[in-house]
Protein backbone atom coordinates (compact mmCIF):
# COMPACT_ATOMS: atom_id res chain seq x y z
CA UNK A 1 0.00 0.00 0.00
CA UNK A 2 1.34 3.56 -0.89
CA UNK A 3 2.14 5.64 2.10
CA UNK A 4 -0.30 8.18 3.51
CA UNK A 5 1.55 10.83 1.92
CA UNK A 6 1.50 10.00 -1.69
CA UNK A 7 -1.94 8.57 -1.37
CA UNK A 8 -2.95 12.34 -1.11
CA UNK A 9 -0.81 13.08 -3.50
CA UNK A 10 -1.57 11.19 -6.19
CA UNK A 11 -5.37 11.91 -5.25
CA UNK A 12 -5.17 15.30 -5.40
CA UNK A 13 -2.99 15.48 -8.49
CA UNK A 14 -4.61 12.70 -10.77
CA UNK A 15 -8.53 12.86 -9.93
CA UNK A 16 -9.64 16.23 -12.02
CA UNK A 17 -7.82 14.43 -15.04
CA UNK A 18 -9.33 10.78 -13.97
CA UNK A 19 -12.81 12.43 -13.22
CA UNK A 20 -12.72 14.55 -16.36
CA UNK A 21 -12.06 11.52 -19.07
CA UNK A 22 -15.20 9.70 -17.22
CA UNK A 23 -17.58 12.91 -17.26
CA UNK A 24 -16.41 13.32 -21.37
CA UNK A 25 -17.29 9.67 -21.98
CA UNK A 26 -20.20 9.29 -19.33
CA UNK A 27 -21.53 12.81 -19.60
CA UNK A 28 -22.76 12.55 -15.92
CA UNK A 29 -21.20 13.57 -12.78
CA UNK A 30 -22.38 10.66 -10.01
CA UNK A 31 -20.97 7.99 -12.49
CA UNK A 32 -17.65 9.70 -12.94
CA UNK A 33 -17.35 10.43 -9.09
CA UNK A 34 -18.26 6.61 -9.01
CA UNK A 35 -15.68 5.54 -11.76
CA UNK A 36 -12.78 7.63 -10.23
CA UNK A 37 -13.28 5.99 -7.39
CA UNK A 38 -12.92 2.57 -8.68
CA UNK A 39 -9.92 3.64 -10.52
CA UNK A 40 -8.27 4.69 -7.48
CA UNK A 41 -9.24 1.55 -5.66
CA UNK A 42 -7.80 -0.70 -8.10
CA UNK A 43 -4.48 2.03 -8.78
CA UNK A 44 -3.90 1.39 -4.55
CA UNK A 45 -4.98 -1.95 -4.85
CA UNK A 46 -2.35 -2.68 -7.62
CA UNK A 47 0.62 -1.06 -5.37
CA UNK A 48 3.05 -1.12 -8.41
CA UNK A 49 5.66 0.89 -9.14
CA UNK A 50 6.33 3.25 -11.73
CA UNK A 51 9.13 4.02 -14.10
CA UNK A 52 7.92 7.60 -14.22
CA UNK A 53 5.15 10.03 -13.57
CA UNK A 54 4.41 9.48 -17.15
CA UNK A 55 4.31 5.72 -16.81
CA UNK A 56 1.73 6.65 -13.53
CA UNK A 57 -0.02 8.75 -15.34
CA UNK A 58 -0.70 6.09 -18.46
CA UNK A 59 -1.70 3.33 -16.34
CA UNK A 60 -3.97 5.72 -14.74
CA UNK A 61 -5.25 7.13 -18.17
CA UNK A 62 -5.66 3.11 -19.14
CA UNK A 63 -7.49 2.23 -15.91
CA UNK A 64 -9.84 5.47 -16.04
CA UNK A 65 -10.72 4.38 -19.91
CA UNK A 66 -11.50 0.58 -19.23
CA UNK A 67 -14.09 1.44 -16.28
CA UNK A 68 -15.80 4.06 -18.03
CA UNK A 69 -16.40 1.31 -20.44
CA UNK A 70 -17.21 -1.03 -18.14
CA UNK A 71 -19.82 1.71 -16.22
CA UNK A 72 -20.58 2.23 -19.71
CA UNK A 73 -21.55 -0.68 -20.81
CA UNK A 74 -23.55 -1.76 -17.03
CA UNK A 75 -26.78 -2.51 -17.51
CA UNK A 76 -28.03 0.91 -16.29
CA UNK A 77 -26.06 2.94 -18.76
CA UNK A 78 -26.71 0.54 -21.47
CA UNK A 79 -30.66 1.34 -21.36
CA UNK A 80 -29.72 5.10 -20.71
CA UNK A 81 -29.44 7.79 -23.26
CA UNK A 82 -26.29 8.13 -24.34
CA UNK A 83 -26.23 12.12 -24.40
CA UNK A 84 -24.69 13.89 -21.81
CA UNK A 85 -26.57 15.45 -19.07
CA UNK A 86 -25.96 18.91 -20.33
CA UNK A 87 -27.54 21.34 -17.53
CA UNK A 88 -25.35 19.76 -15.35
CA UNK A 89 -22.14 20.75 -17.45
CA UNK A 90 -23.44 24.22 -17.93
CA UNK A 91 -23.68 23.79 -14.03
CA UNK A 92 -19.84 22.30 -13.77
CA UNK A 93 -19.08 25.08 -16.39
CA UNK A 94 -20.82 27.64 -14.40
CA UNK A 95 -18.93 27.24 -11.03
CA UNK A 96 -15.85 27.39 -12.80
CA UNK A 97 -16.35 30.77 -15.18
CA UNK A 98 -14.92 34.04 -14.38
CA UNK A 99 -16.99 36.80 -13.35
CA UNK A 100 -15.15 39.04 -15.72
CA UNK A 101 -16.01 37.30 -18.58
CA UNK A 102 -17.94 38.11 -21.47
CA UNK A 103 -21.15 36.53 -22.39
CA UNK A 104 -20.36 36.36 -26.05
CA UNK A 105 -17.01 34.77 -25.30
CA UNK A 106 -18.82 32.48 -22.57
CA UNK A 107 -21.30 31.37 -25.16
CA UNK A 108 -18.39 30.11 -28.11
CA UNK A 109 -16.90 28.38 -25.32
CA UNK A 110 -19.64 26.50 -23.50
CA UNK A 111 -21.01 25.84 -27.41
CA UNK A 112 -17.59 24.08 -28.08
CA UNK A 113 -17.50 21.77 -25.00
CA UNK A 114 -21.48 21.20 -25.69
CA UNK A 115 -20.36 20.15 -29.17
CA UNK A 116 -18.07 17.73 -28.03
CA UNK A 117 -20.80 16.13 -25.20
CA UNK A 118 -22.81 16.02 -28.15
CA UNK A 119 -21.07 13.72 -30.40
CA UNK A 120 -21.25 10.05 -30.18
CA UNK A 121 -19.99 8.56 -26.56
CA UNK A 122 -16.91 6.61 -28.16
CA UNK A 123 -15.73 9.77 -30.04
CA UNK A 124 -15.63 11.89 -26.96
CA UNK A 125 -12.82 9.99 -25.11
CA UNK A 126 -10.14 9.85 -28.42
CA UNK A 127 -11.38 13.44 -28.99
CA UNK A 128 -10.29 14.20 -25.02
CA UNK A 129 -7.10 12.14 -25.38
CA UNK A 130 -5.84 13.81 -28.45
CA UNK A 131 -6.72 17.26 -27.93
CA UNK A 132 -6.87 18.18 -24.25
CA UNK A 133 -4.02 15.02 -23.42
CA UNK A 134 -2.39 15.68 -26.45
CA UNK A 135 -1.74 12.30 -26.95
CA UNK A 136 -0.40 10.72 -30.32
CA UNK A 137 -2.85 8.59 -32.49
CA UNK A 138 -0.52 5.51 -31.47
CA UNK A 139 -0.68 6.26 -27.48
CA UNK A 140 -4.78 6.44 -27.55
CA UNK A 141 -4.47 3.17 -28.89
CA UNK A 142 -2.43 1.76 -26.27
CA UNK A 143 -4.80 3.06 -23.69
CA UNK A 144 -7.84 2.75 -25.26
CA UNK A 145 -6.56 -0.83 -26.58
CA UNK A 146 -8.10 -0.21 -29.94
CA UNK A 147 -5.95 -0.08 -32.96
CA UNK A 148 -4.02 2.95 -34.23
CA UNK A 149 -6.21 3.26 -38.08
CA UNK A 150 -9.25 3.09 -36.23
CA UNK A 151 -8.35 5.90 -33.40
CA UNK A 152 -7.36 8.16 -36.51
CA UNK A 153 -11.07 7.13 -38.26
CA UNK A 154 -12.46 8.06 -35.27
CA UNK A 155 -10.64 11.33 -35.03
CA UNK A 156 -11.44 12.24 -38.79
CA UNK A 157 -15.64 11.44 -38.00
CA UNK A 158 -15.45 13.22 -34.44
CA UNK A 159 -13.94 16.35 -36.87
CA UNK A 160 -16.38 16.60 -39.59
CA UNK A 161 -19.03 15.98 -37.12
CA UNK A 162 -17.84 19.17 -35.18
CA UNK A 163 -17.24 21.20 -37.93
CA UNK A 164 -20.72 20.73 -38.44
CA UNK A 165 -22.15 21.41 -35.44
CA UNK A 166 -19.39 24.41 -34.87
CA UNK A 167 -20.69 26.01 -38.22
CA UNK A 168 -23.72 26.88 -36.06
CA UNK A 169 -22.23 28.20 -33.37
CA UNK A 170 -19.22 29.79 -35.19
CA UNK A 171 -20.51 30.96 -38.44
CA UNK A 172 -18.01 30.08 -41.58
CA UNK A 173 -15.32 31.22 -39.50
CA UNK A 174 -11.98 29.30 -40.61
CA UNK A 175 -11.47 26.51 -37.39
CA UNK A 176 -7.71 26.18 -36.38
CA UNK A 177 -6.59 23.24 -34.72
CA UNK A 178 -9.19 21.04 -35.73
CA UNK B 1 -11.21 30.27 -33.71
CA UNK B 2 -8.65 27.98 -31.84
CA UNK B 3 -11.00 24.64 -31.87
CA UNK B 4 -7.56 22.85 -29.43
CA UNK B 5 -7.24 26.25 -27.48
CA UNK B 6 -11.06 26.63 -26.69
CA UNK B 7 -11.61 23.04 -26.02
CA UNK B 8 -8.58 22.48 -23.61
CA UNK B 9 -10.15 25.58 -21.73
CA UNK B 10 -13.15 24.69 -21.39
CA UNK B 11 -12.83 21.05 -20.28
CA UNK B 12 -10.11 22.22 -17.53
CA UNK B 13 -13.09 23.59 -16.31
CA UNK B 14 -14.44 20.02 -15.98
CA UNK B 15 -13.00 19.17 -12.67
CA UNK B 16 -14.58 17.55 -9.37
CA UNK B 17 -15.17 20.52 -6.72
CA UNK B 18 -13.90 19.86 -3.39
CA UNK B 19 -17.12 18.60 -1.91
CA UNK B 20 -16.99 15.64 -4.79
CA UNK B 21 -13.01 15.21 -4.42
CA UNK B 22 -13.34 14.54 -0.42
CA UNK B 23 -16.71 12.03 -1.48
CA UNK B 24 -13.88 10.06 -3.73
CA UNK B 25 -11.16 10.52 -1.54
CA UNK B 26 -13.07 9.04 1.68
CA UNK B 27 -15.23 6.70 -0.99
CA UNK B 28 -11.63 5.26 -2.28
CA UNK B 29 -10.36 4.90 1.73
CA UNK B 30 -13.20 3.16 2.81
CA UNK B 31 -13.28 0.61 0.36
CA UNK B 32 -9.63 0.36 0.95
CA UNK B 33 -9.81 -0.49 4.12
CA UNK B 34 -12.75 -2.46 4.12
CA UNK B 35 -10.65 -5.02 1.46
CA UNK B 36 -7.72 -4.77 3.59
CA UNK B 37 -9.78 -5.90 7.04
CA UNK B 38 -11.42 -8.19 4.22
CA UNK B 39 -8.13 -9.65 2.88
CA UNK B 40 -7.94 -12.68 4.85
CA UNK B 41 -11.09 -14.38 4.10
CA UNK B 42 -10.68 -12.56 0.92
CA UNK B 43 -7.87 -14.85 0.20
CA UNK B 44 -10.16 -18.15 0.67
CA UNK B 45 -11.72 -18.22 -2.74
CA UNK B 46 -14.19 -20.69 -3.37
CA UNK B 47 -12.98 -23.17 -5.57
CA UNK B 48 -13.96 -22.75 -8.91
CA UNK B 49 -16.02 -26.02 -9.57
CA UNK B 50 -16.07 -25.60 -13.23
CA UNK B 51 -12.06 -26.27 -13.14
CA UNK B 52 -12.07 -28.93 -10.92
CA UNK B 53 -14.95 -30.70 -12.83
CA UNK B 54 -12.59 -30.23 -15.89
CA UNK B 55 -9.53 -31.21 -14.60
CA UNK B 56 -11.00 -34.40 -12.88
CA UNK B 57 -13.01 -35.05 -16.39
CA UNK B 58 -10.12 -34.71 -17.76
CA UNK B 59 -8.24 -37.14 -15.18
CA UNK B 60 -10.72 -40.20 -15.83
CA UNK B 61 -10.62 -39.70 -19.42
CA UNK B 62 -6.83 -39.96 -19.42
CA UNK B 63 -7.45 -42.97 -17.14
CA UNK B 64 -9.90 -44.74 -19.38
CA UNK B 65 -7.77 -44.63 -22.42
CA UNK B 66 -4.92 -45.96 -21.06
CA UNK B 67 -6.70 -48.93 -19.43
CA UNK B 68 -8.24 -49.22 -22.77
CA UNK B 69 -4.96 -48.89 -24.33
CA UNK B 70 -3.54 -51.45 -21.83
CA UNK B 71 -6.57 -53.69 -22.50
CA UNK B 72 -5.77 -53.94 -26.47
CA UNK B 73 -2.01 -54.47 -25.80
CA UNK B 74 -2.65 -57.37 -23.82
CA UNK B 75 -5.44 -58.40 -25.82
CA UNK B 76 -3.00 -58.36 -28.61
CA UNK B 77 -0.14 -59.77 -26.69
CA UNK B 78 -2.25 -63.04 -26.17
CA UNK B 79 -3.41 -63.11 -29.56
CA UNK B 80 -0.35 -63.23 -30.76
CA UNK B 81 1.37 -65.79 -28.40
CA UNK B 82 -2.05 -67.72 -29.21
CA UNK B 83 -0.69 -67.98 -32.90
CA UNK B 84 2.28 -69.11 -32.28
CA UNK B 85 1.06 -72.09 -29.86
CA UNK B 86 2.89 -70.54 -26.91
CA UNK B 87 0.37 -71.37 -24.74
CA UNK B 88 0.52 -75.14 -25.24
CA UNK B 89 -2.54 -75.70 -25.29
CA UNK B 90 -3.57 -78.87 -27.20
CA UNK B 91 -6.81 -77.63 -28.30
CA UNK B 92 -5.43 -74.47 -29.63
CA UNK B 93 -3.48 -76.68 -31.95
CA UNK B 94 -5.44 -76.72 -34.75
CA UNK B 95 -6.39 -79.90 -37.05
CA UNK B 96 -2.88 -81.21 -36.74
CA UNK B 97 -3.13 -82.13 -32.89
CA UNK B 98 -6.84 -83.37 -33.72
CA UNK B 99 -5.69 -85.44 -36.31
CA UNK B 100 -3.05 -87.06 -34.33
CA UNK B 101 -5.58 -87.85 -31.71
CA UNK B 102 -7.81 -89.56 -34.26
CA UNK B 103 -5.45 -91.75 -34.94
CA UNK B 104 -5.86 -93.44 -31.95
CA UNK B 105 -9.43 -94.56 -32.29
CA UNK B 106 -10.27 -92.47 -29.62
CA UNK B 107 -13.24 -93.68 -28.05
CA UNK B 108 -14.63 -90.40 -28.26
CA UNK B 109 -14.73 -90.17 -31.57
CA UNK B 110 -18.56 -90.74 -31.92
CA UNK B 111 -19.52 -92.84 -35.06
CA UNK B 112 -21.42 -90.98 -36.98
CA UNK B 113 -18.05 -88.78 -36.85
CA UNK B 114 -16.24 -91.75 -38.23
CA UNK B 115 -19.12 -92.65 -40.53
CA UNK B 116 -18.94 -88.78 -41.64
CA UNK B 117 -14.84 -89.38 -41.88
CA UNK B 118 -15.54 -92.70 -44.05
CA UNK B 119 -17.38 -91.35 -47.16
CA UNK B 120 -14.72 -88.31 -46.71
CA UNK B 121 -17.16 -85.51 -48.72
CA UNK B 122 -17.08 -82.35 -47.97
CA UNK B 123 -20.62 -82.90 -48.50
CA UNK B 124 -21.11 -84.95 -44.87
CA UNK B 125 -20.45 -81.88 -43.01
CA UNK B 126 -22.22 -78.88 -42.75
CA UNK B 127 -20.69 -75.77 -44.62
CA UNK B 128 -18.28 -73.77 -41.98
CA UNK B 129 -17.67 -76.69 -39.67
CA UNK B 130 -14.90 -77.62 -37.95
CA UNK B 131 -14.68 -80.98 -40.39
CA UNK B 132 -14.51 -78.48 -42.93
CA UNK B 133 -12.86 -75.73 -42.36
CA UNK B 134 -9.79 -77.60 -40.41
CA UNK B 135 -7.00 -77.96 -43.17
CA UNK B 136 -4.24 -80.08 -41.75
CA UNK B 137 -5.48 -83.98 -42.23
CA UNK B 138 -2.04 -84.94 -41.01
CA UNK B 139 -2.23 -88.31 -40.18
CA UNK B 140 -4.46 -89.25 -43.08
CA UNK B 141 -1.65 -91.01 -45.69
CA UNK B 142 0.20 -92.34 -42.70
CA UNK B 143 -2.52 -94.32 -41.33
CA UNK B 144 -3.28 -95.61 -44.02
CA UNK B 145 -0.16 -97.09 -44.86
CA UNK B 146 0.94 -98.38 -41.40
CA UNK B 147 -2.03 -98.16 -39.47
CA UNK B 148 -4.31 -100.13 -41.66
CA UNK B 149 -8.20 -100.09 -40.72
CA UNK B 150 -9.25 -96.69 -39.47
CA UNK B 151 -6.76 -94.73 -41.87
CA UNK B 152 -9.72 -92.64 -43.50
CA UNK B 153 -10.85 -92.21 -39.59
CA UNK B 154 -7.74 -89.65 -39.28
CA UNK B 155 -9.96 -86.26 -39.73
CA UNK B 156 -8.69 -82.63 -37.88
CA UNK B 157 -11.87 -82.34 -36.67
CA UNK B 158 -13.66 -82.51 -33.44
CA UNK B 159 -11.71 -81.19 -30.61
CA UNK B 160 -14.65 -81.80 -28.00
CA UNK B 161 -14.90 -84.93 -28.79
CA UNK B 162 -10.65 -85.52 -28.22
CA UNK B 163 -11.06 -83.67 -25.06
CA UNK B 164 -14.56 -84.96 -23.58
CA UNK B 165 -13.88 -88.97 -23.55
CA UNK B 166 -9.66 -89.68 -23.09
CA UNK B 167 -8.38 -88.62 -19.85
CA UNK B 168 -4.82 -88.67 -21.40
CA UNK B 169 -6.00 -86.17 -24.30
CA UNK B 170 -5.11 -83.13 -22.72
CA UNK B 171 -1.33 -84.13 -22.17
CA UNK B 172 1.47 -82.71 -24.05
CA UNK B 173 2.71 -85.03 -27.08
CA UNK B 174 6.44 -86.16 -25.89
CA UNK B 175 9.33 -86.31 -27.94
CA UNK B 176 12.49 -88.60 -27.89
CA UNK B 177 15.46 -88.04 -30.05
CA UNK B 178 18.20 -90.18 -31.23
CA UNK B 179 21.59 -88.38 -30.10
CA UNK B 180 22.13 -87.89 -33.86
CA UNK B 181 18.51 -86.26 -33.75
CA UNK B 182 17.90 -88.68 -36.91
CA UNK B 183 15.10 -90.03 -35.17
CA UNK B 184 12.87 -89.03 -32.67
CA UNK B 185 9.88 -90.57 -31.12
CA UNK B 186 6.44 -89.34 -30.94
CA UNK B 187 4.14 -90.48 -27.91
CA UNK B 188 0.73 -88.79 -27.87
CA UNK B 189 -1.66 -90.07 -25.65
CA UNK B 190 0.02 -93.62 -25.06
CA UNK B 191 0.22 -93.77 -28.69
CA UNK B 192 4.34 -93.71 -29.78
CA UNK B 193 5.37 -92.99 -33.79
CA UNK B 194 9.29 -93.21 -34.75
CA UNK B 195 10.05 -91.00 -37.32
CA UNK B 196 13.01 -90.32 -39.27
CA UNK B 197 14.74 -87.29 -40.42
CA UNK B 198 14.79 -86.04 -43.81
CA UNK B 199 15.99 -83.70 -46.35
CA UNK B 200 13.18 -82.84 -47.72
CA UNK B 201 12.24 -79.44 -47.77
CA UNK B 202 8.81 -78.55 -47.25
CA UNK B 203 6.81 -75.00 -45.98
CA UNK B 204 5.31 -75.84 -42.41
CA UNK B 205 3.16 -73.01 -40.72
CA UNK B 206 4.59 -71.80 -37.24
CA UNK B 207 1.36 -71.02 -36.70
CA UNK B 208 -0.39 -74.12 -36.49
CA UNK B 209 2.55 -75.70 -34.50
CA UNK B 210 1.92 -77.80 -30.96
CA UNK B 211 4.01 -77.81 -28.09
CA UNK B 212 5.65 -81.02 -27.17
CA UNK B 213 8.38 -82.00 -24.01
CA UNK B 214 11.41 -83.83 -24.61
CA UNK B 215 14.04 -85.61 -23.22
CA UNK B 216 16.56 -82.98 -24.31
CA UNK B 217 15.30 -79.13 -23.93
CA UNK B 218 12.22 -78.22 -22.33
CA UNK B 219 9.93 -78.21 -24.74
CA UNK B 220 9.88 -78.25 -28.92
CA UNK B 221 6.91 -77.40 -31.08
CA UNK B 222 5.93 -79.78 -33.62
CA UNK B 223 4.35 -79.37 -37.12
CA UNK B 224 2.45 -82.26 -38.56
CA UNK B 225 1.75 -82.47 -42.67
CA UNK B 226 0.38 -85.62 -44.03
CA UNK B 227 3.08 -88.33 -42.85
CA UNK B 228 5.60 -85.62 -42.10
CA UNK B 229 6.06 -83.77 -39.11
CA UNK B 230 8.41 -80.39 -38.62
CA UNK B 231 10.04 -79.99 -34.98
CA UNK B 232 10.89 -76.63 -34.35
CA UNK B 233 12.88 -75.21 -31.52
CA UNK B 234 11.33 -73.20 -28.92
CA UNK B 235 12.87 -69.95 -30.70
CA UNK B 236 10.47 -71.14 -33.65
CA UNK B 237 13.84 -72.33 -36.07
CA UNK B 238 13.48 -75.79 -37.50
CA UNK B 239 15.20 -78.31 -36.27
CA UNK B 240 14.32 -80.99 -39.04
CA UNK B 241 11.39 -82.45 -41.10
CA UNK B 242 10.35 -85.86 -40.44
CA UNK B 243 9.30 -89.21 -41.52
CA UNK B 244 6.66 -91.33 -40.15
CA UNK B 245 8.67 -94.66 -40.23
CA UNK B 246 7.21 -96.96 -37.48
CA UNK B 247 4.21 -97.35 -35.09
CA UNK B 248 5.46 -98.91 -32.05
Amino acid sequence: MKTSESFDEVMRHYTPMVYRIAFTRLGNAADAEDVSQDVFVRYFRADKTYESEEHRKAWLLHCAVNCTNSAAGSAWNRHRSDAPDLEQLADTLQNESSVEETAERKETREGVLKAVMELPAKYRTVIYLFYFEDMPTARIAEVTEIRESTVRSQLSRARELLKKKLRNIWGEAEFDGL
Amino acid sequence: MDFKEEYKKETQNISPTDEQCERIRNGVMKRLSESTENSAPAKKKKPLYLKIAAVSGTAVCAAAIAIFAIAGIQKSFIKSNDMNCTEGSINNAGGNFNAAESVNGSSAMSDKQLDHNHSNTASDNAPGSKSETMSNPSYEDADSGDFGTDTKSVTPSDTDGITNGDPTANAAPVLKFSEDKSTCTLTISGDTRTYRITDEVREFSENYAVKAQSDLEDEFFVQFDENRMAVFFKDRTLLGVYFISVRE
